[in-house]
């Protein structure tokens, strides 16, 4: 039991350097990306084809199966991005800055792919392309606070400076952002005193519960897959100079 | 060198104050920017009284919130670009003192100002007397929530654009604008306001500490 | 067999929306393994290169 968790300690203080990062990554990222490969069509297909229609809102709720998981991800992509940017700034593992730079292109795609589904599900169910309601305006602010993380790394040139200045926005952002949504919250109550519950999602079942699930694991896996395919782009882009980059590149096409 | 934190906050205070006052423009553009802002949205939208009354507490807060941006450039980049802020550093000062009378000396150069004209503003704008009092103190504790995140935007995009820095701050002050219309729409409606200027004091409370160290942290990015 | 595939392209009519959401799924996930893919292939070129 013990040596196991010491491998385990030693494992995640290897993945701290780069050169053994990359060797690792490359043994499993084909193995990443075939699950999530298999999860998403698995779960599309279930949640598209087999799964029974919504006796409210017909075959359009199959919308969800997107939806639901972009969000929970959008979200959860941010807290990482927060965890990776204090780790980074208290403890200056370079490694976790990185992984920060290389979430954070992820983390927007499926922001707009919430605002952009939300938007579509909105248009047949409740007659609008756009509402202002709780939920989609504070993921419209997230994606703004996800744009703004990427400009600033971006016009930064040395990039272990805009890794630790792009950490500093996410620790800030990851504290605000509950701030953001209850104000909203309060703010779209203000405003809208109606009992129109605007998300409200179909009563689920188990037969659509389940694909959901699926959807949501795959998504998870893609993030996994992604996320390691940026850092290791990531990682040679700024070690290039050095030794070990070239004997892996050699390695590689061979 | 023994100086107290106080008499390091006066030195830095007396400094940047003189400066800012040697040129009356820095603390007017501030808030003629708030007043013309404040005009557009009448000529915009139309003059009728019941139509502005109505919006004054919305256009009141972005005008506030566009107009402390306005000046959140000059906080840190003056010192930077002529060497002073490293003779800060290396003083060994405490930075957080530095940090904090830069953030007390942009709010005197904006919110305060801001907080006068807003007078005027919710005169033209038709908002009921009793309504005033309520938008003063939101002011108050808004603006001076947007200058702390004005430090910390102005520190992270140290050197670029001004743009860029606006950007940053802006997302992250959606909870003040939401918190500072609901105080003086809410006493529009004769409700209680108190409850979200509480709030606006709680985000204050927390944020000096916080934001002023993670501003300090963002400065010393520069020095690597 | 045709109704079944008639009902899954139509969805009740809004098939349009529910199949515009799943290409858009689609071209966002691939253009991001395609963008990754293509940074790769330009910084092993100018590896190569030195």
């Amino acid at each position: 039991m013990n040596k196991s968790w010491n491998k385990l300690k030693r494992w995640f203080i290897e993945m701290g350097s780069p050169p053994l990062f990359y060797r690792w990554s490359s043994k499993i990222i084909p193995w990443l990306g075939l699950f999530a490969l298999i999860f998403l069509s698995l779960g599309f297909y279930w949640g598209i084809f087999v799964a029974p229609m919504d006796y409210k809102q017909g075959d359009v709720y199959r919308i969800i199966y997107i939806h639901v998981p972009s969000a929970i991800l959008s979200e959860s992509i941010f807290i990482f991005m927060a965890i990776c940017g204090f780790i980074n700034v208290i403890w200056r593992a370079k490694i976790s800055g990185m992984m920060l730079k290389s979430a954070a292109s992820i983390g927007i795609s499926f922001t707009l792919l919430v605002l952009v589904t939300g938007s579509v599900w909105g248009k047949p169910t409740w007659g609008t392309w756009w509402v202002w309601d709780a939920r989609l305006t504070s993921t419209l602010i997230l994606f703004f606070i996800y744009a703004a993380l990427i400009g600033l790394h971006s016009t930064i040139e040395d990039k272990t400076r805009a890794d630790r200045a792009v950490s500093i926005l996410a620790i800030v952002g990851v504290a605000i952002i509950p701030v953001i949504k209850k104000s909203v919250d309060w703010w779209q109550t203000l405003h809208q005193p109606s009992t129109f519950t605007i998300t409200s999602s179909p009563s689920m079942s188990p037969d659509m519960y389940l694909p959901l699930l699926v959807c949501l694991i795959g998504f998870y896996l893609f993030f996994a897959y992604m996320l390691t395919l940026n850092l290791r782009n990531e990682v040679i882009e700024r070690e290039s100079s050095k030794n070990w980059v070239k004997q892996a590149i050699d390695l590689e096409s061979k | 060198m023994n100086t107290s934190i106080y008499s390091w906050l006066s030195i830095i205070l007396r400094r940047d104050l003189l400066i800012a006052f040697r040129k009356s423009s820095t603390y007017i553009t501030p808030l003629i920017f708030f007043l013309i802002v404040i005009t557009f949205f009448p000529l915009a939208l139309g003059p009728q009284e019941s139509l502005l009354s109505s919006l004054a507490p919305g256009v009141i807060w972005i005008a506030a919130l566009l107009a402390s941006l306005l000046a959140i450039e000059t906080i840190f980049s003056e010192d930077f670009r002529d060497g002073t802020l490293d003779d800060f550093f290396v003083s060994l000062e405490p930075s957080f003192i530095l940090v904090f009378t830069k953030v007390l000396i942009h709010w005197l150069i904006t919110g305060l100002p801001i907080l006068l004209a807003s007078l005027i503003a919710g005169i033209i704008l038709y908002l009921p007397v009793d309504s005033f009092m309520p938008m003063v103190l939101s002011l108050i504790l808004g603006t001076s929530f947007m200058s702390l995140l004005g430090a910390l935007g102005a520190a992270l995009s140290l050197g670029r654009s001004a743009i860029l820095s606006a950007i940053i701050v802006l997302p992250f002050s959606i909870p003040t604008l939401l918190m500072g219309t609901s105080v003086i729409s809410s006493s529009l409606s004769n409700q209680d306001f108190t409850g979200f200027l509480m709030i606006m004091g709680a985000m204050l409370a927390i944020g000096i500490p916080v934001l002023c160290l993670l501003t300090v942290e963002a400065l010393l990015l520069n020095y690597e | 067999m045709t109704e079944t595939l008639k009902n899954i392209v139509l969805m009740d009519g809004n098939g349009l929306f529910v199949w515009f959401c799943m290409s858009f799924v689609f071209l966002i996930l691939v253009l991001n393994v395609f963008f990754a893919h293509r940074r790769k292939r330009k910084l092993l070129r100018s590896i190569k290169k030195i």
